[in-house]
């Protein structure tokens, strides 16, 4: 042990220099210096210092499940555990108390947070929004150098295992790892699995609502993160607790043994425990695929003509999927699209008038006329309408203001206080804020139960990330969500044939992750493009489309029940609340 | 401590900054008003701020809270843990005499922020006085250093500095090992746990392997005595199945070895990650000092010998 106690005899300040330089301050000075570490002293040695601060902290709210966590993480896990609460109770939360807590009371001075890809951006919003906590993250952030330079990392489980980030990452110590979804490091054969067990940390911290999804031995590689060994060898674990070769049964002689066990790493709240202070409420996903104008008709045959002819000649394929989108999206989005294809020589002048000329014929866009439709007739409710696009942000904001009603508007452009103030002027005074698909991360918009998705994002991810903006804790009312697609288009066969095929809006992000997998990145969706493109009519799209779905809800319905009914044997005959034990 | 008296604490050490570093600060119904003026306002990120130490005062004024886990609370400690500062004091008389002016002496106070970290997180302040002449260790009682008004030259040369903070050092240290002994066995507690996890899982997976191992070999060893007894009887062929056999066996061998061999090179990996979780350090960190007059004939001072 000895060789792991490093002895030091510090004087950062100079103490000793100023002492014989005999250089003397204010006598004051003293005072307030030991008050200040009198202060940090004391936090150190507090059970949770920032409970305070958080009770009060307008941007959260903290329900008691959520201390209990935090508290026995620190004061009885040791810091690490696996927060595995049911879908919906705050686990992000939990794990944002425990960090602050740790960060305040100088237990930790860096961690490391992964997450699914699309997932990095929300805590990152969610850190500095919620808990002042400002965290470095790989992708779109100028601070980034590289992942050994920053004590605050965000990074996806997929960028973490890059050989050279992979590298870096185990050059240094962290004091806390979280990792979230943690059910992706379920098999110990995985890289993702090595990485964080090989990784030198002092805390570690596992969030998954599902961390079981097909057998025991899952339970026990996730266990195997946190205390290597607690569960003995893996064949000590097979013989020990489960019935069959596949330990998709629990021995129950052995319950109580393994409940035991598990109690000492796994916090596990669910929904019913906690009905009582909080409300749980619905999705009702409310879809509208709208008949296009004849100009709406024209204009998206003869724009996707030119893509497809663009796609047979070889162009970029991203670039054709931005324009595919701009064009779903409405007719101002339009106009930008086609004049990037002018501009990029794509199409000819000639081409562009006669395109730019039909987009000038839309009076309003067939989404727009629903749109004010639905908000006419909901005048007392507030409205969170997302687009992708900046264009068509501007084109609602006009138009909507042009009818008179209030409104304000959220994008990734904002600072942080213009975001904030945007907030606070859509939830004291407009009816209507129009976002970007990016802006609204980290954001609550409780106070909000409509969504309108007037154009989709092609990333069944993003759309949990629109939706999960409003449906969370504290939603007292059941959640609408408008869907809007014109018919025949892209948009309308991602809609129909794919994401309500499944339910997806009503999924929960956990079902998702397990259900993608890492099928929802830019490749799935260049493939879905690529076979859009390849179609000679849109009758052929449909068909391709309609395949497609019925493969996801033949996985989904799969997947969905050998899960709940796999979580049903274990979980529940296990006690793992913290709210039993209160 | 409770959360009230902390409060208590932080509400002090925070009115007491600002006021020395000359805010403007106006206080209407439990809200304060600051300006900070330059430098400071740079150096702590904040220009005007609205802030309560009371969390009633929230819900209908839009201010920050100053508690732990506020920002402005975070910079505010940081910034003053980092003055290190020297000051001078002394020990005020009862009674002043000419006798007592002349028999001022020098003492050192030295300011210690102790702080263990690793796994396990412990600190303390602690002071240690000692007299700057002798270097010798010094106990007050009752007794309280106030700042030293009139200036006085300081007659001390810096290797008197270096010796008292040695003699400081060493005593702290002696005071505080019983305490820092108790934590590391605590520690080393801990980390034995995690290691004979790890070496038992590692050491069921080894004879598991060796069990099935030794399976293998016994099967070979019934396979072979009846080739053997074949071999007595007939011809070539036989002794080629009984070669092929010992191969098999000894391919199985070296599988088992390797695997082992892994396991082994795995389970030390574990045990230096479990190393690394478990490194500890610990810093008597310098904080502040201060020289203090005092008189020799002070009976609430003794200089240990």
């Amino acid at each position: 042990m000895d060789q792991n106690i490093e002895t030091y005899f510090s004087d950062r300040y100079g103490v000793k220099d100023k002492l014989r330089s005999k250089q003397l301050d204010e006598f004051h000075l003293l005072d307030i210096s030991l008050q200040a570490y009198e202060i940090l002293n004391l936090l150190s040695k507090q059970d949770l210092s920032i409970l305070q601060t958080l009770r009060t902290n307008r941007n959260v709210n903290i329900f008691d499940h959520q201390i209990l966590a935090a508290l026995k993480i620190k004061n009885e896990f040791g810091g690490s555990g696996l927060l595995a609460d049911e879908v919906g109770l705050g686990k992000t939360i939990e794990a944002g108390i425990i960090l602050k807590e740790y960060l305040t009371s100088g237990l930790i001075k860096n961690a490391l947070i992964l997450t699914p890809p699309s997932l990095v951006s929300q805590w990152q919003d969610e850190l500095i929004s919620k808990f002042d906590v400002d965290f470095v993250k790989q992708f779109d952030d100028p601070r980034y150098v590289d992942c050994s330079s920053h004590d605050l990392l965000i990074m996806s489980h997929a960028s973490a295992i890059q050989p050279k980030n992979m590298e870096l990452l185990n050059s240094r110590m962290w004091d806390m790892i979280i990792v979230d979804e943690a059910h992706s490091m379920k098999n110990s054969e995985t890289q993702k699995h090595n990485l964080v067990k090989n990784l030198a940390k002092r805390y570690l911290l596992l969030l998954s609502a599902t961390p079981i999804q097909n057998n025991l031995v899952e339970l026990y590689n996730l266990i195997d993160l946190i205390h290597p060994g607690l569960l003995g060898s893996i064949k000590e674990f097979r013989d020990k607790y489960t019935l069959q070769k596949d330990s998709r049964t629990l021995n129950p002689f052995l319950k109580d043994d393994l409940q035991k066990t598990l109690s000492r790493v796994i916090i596990r709240t669910t929904r019913n425990e906690v009905r009582k202070y909080i409300q749980f409420t619905d999705r009702i996903p409310k879809t509208r695929i709208l008949q296009q104008s004849e100009s709406e008709r024209i204009l998206y045959e003869k724009a996707t003509s030119f893509i497809r002819n663009l796609y047979s000649k070889g162009h970029n394929l991203l670039s054709l999927m931005i324009l595919q989108r701009l064009i779903s999206s409405s007719s101002e989005a339009t106009k930008i699209a086609i004049y990037n294809m002018k501009e990029s020589g794509s199409i000819s002048s000639d081409e562009y008038d006669e395109l730019k000329s039909l987009t000038n014929q839309i009076k309003l866009d067939s989404k727009m006329i629903e749109l004010l439709r639905i908000i006419e007739n909901d005048k007392s409710t507030k409205f969170l309408i997302f687009t992708e696009f900046y264009a068509t942000q501007d084109y609602i904001v006009n138009k909507i203001k042009e009818k008179g009603y209030t409104v304000t508007t959220f994008n990734g452009k904002m600072s942080h206080i213009e975001k904030s103030e945007s907030v606070t002027l859509f939830k004291n005074e407009c009816q209507i804020m129009v976002s970007t698909g990016a802006g609204g991360e980290g954001q609550n918009f409780q106070f909000c139960n409509n969504i309108v998705n007037y154009d989709l994002p092609w990333n069944p991810m993003r759309v949990e990330q629109r939706v999960g903006r409003v449906h969370r804790i504290g939603q007292t009312k059941n959640v609408m969500i408008y869907n809007f697609a014109m018919e025949n288009t892209i948009e309308s066969y991602i809609l129909e044939l794919l994401y309500m095929k499944i339910h997806l809006f009503t999924m929960a992000i956990g079902d998702m992750d397990l259900l993608f997998e890492d099928g929802t990145d830019e490749n799935t969706q260049s493939l879905w493009f690529t076979e859009y493109l390849k179609c000679q009519s849109e009758e052929e799209a449909k068909n391709k489309f309609t395949a497609l779905g019925e493969d996801w809800k033949n996985r989904k319905d799969h997947l969905g029940k050998a899960v709940t009914d796999f979580n049903k044997q274990v979980f529940e005959n296990f006690n793992l609340s913290i709210l039993d034990q209160k | 401590m409770n959360d009230i008296d902390i409060q208590f604490k932080i509400k002090d050490f925070v009115l007491t900054f600002l006021e020395s570093i000359n805010c403007q600060i106006t206080l209407e119904n439990e809200i304060y008003f600051v300006t900070i003026e330059e430098p400071y306002s740079t150096l702590l990120e904040f220009k005007s701020l609205k802030f309560t130490f009371d969390a009633s005062k929230l819900d209908s004024n839009f201010c920050e809270l100053i508690a732990p886990g506020s920002k402005f609370l975070f910079k505010l400690l940081n910034y003053n843990i980092k003055i290190g500062p020297v000051v001078l004091g002394e020990i005020k008389n009862r009674q002043t005499s000419i006798t007592e002016k002349i028999d001022q002496k020098l003492g050192i106070r030295f300011y210690f922020f102790i702080l263990v970290e690793g796994i396990k997180h412990y600190s303390l302040i602690k002071e240690i006085d000692v007299d700057l002449a002798s270097y010798k260790l010094m106990k007050l009682i009752n007794c309280e250093i106030t700042p030293r008004i009139e200036y006085r030259v300081l007659d001390y040369v810096k290797d008197d500095i270096d010796y008292s903070y040695l003699q400081a050092i060493d005593n702290l240290r002696k005071i505080l090992k019983q305490k820092i002994d108790e934590i590391f066995a605590q520690i080393l507690e801990s980390k034995n746990e995690e290691i004979n996890y790890i070496a038992h899982s590692f050491q069921q997976q080894i004879d598991d392997l060796e069990r099935h191992d030794t399976g293998t070999k016994n099967k070979f060893e019934e396979a072979k005595d009846k080739t053997i007894n074949i071999k007595n009887r007939s011809q070539d062929s036989d002794y080629n199945q009984y070669a092929d056999l010992e191969e098999k066996m000894n391919i199985s061998r070296n599988d088992t070895i390797d695997k082992i061999q892994a396991l082994r090179i795995e389970e030390q990996k574990m045990f230096d990650i479990i190393d690394r979780k478990y490194r500890t350090s610990i810093d008597y960190a310098l904080i502040g000092s201060q020289i203090f007059h005092y008189n020799a004939h002070d009976n609430r001072i003794t200089v240990l010998n």
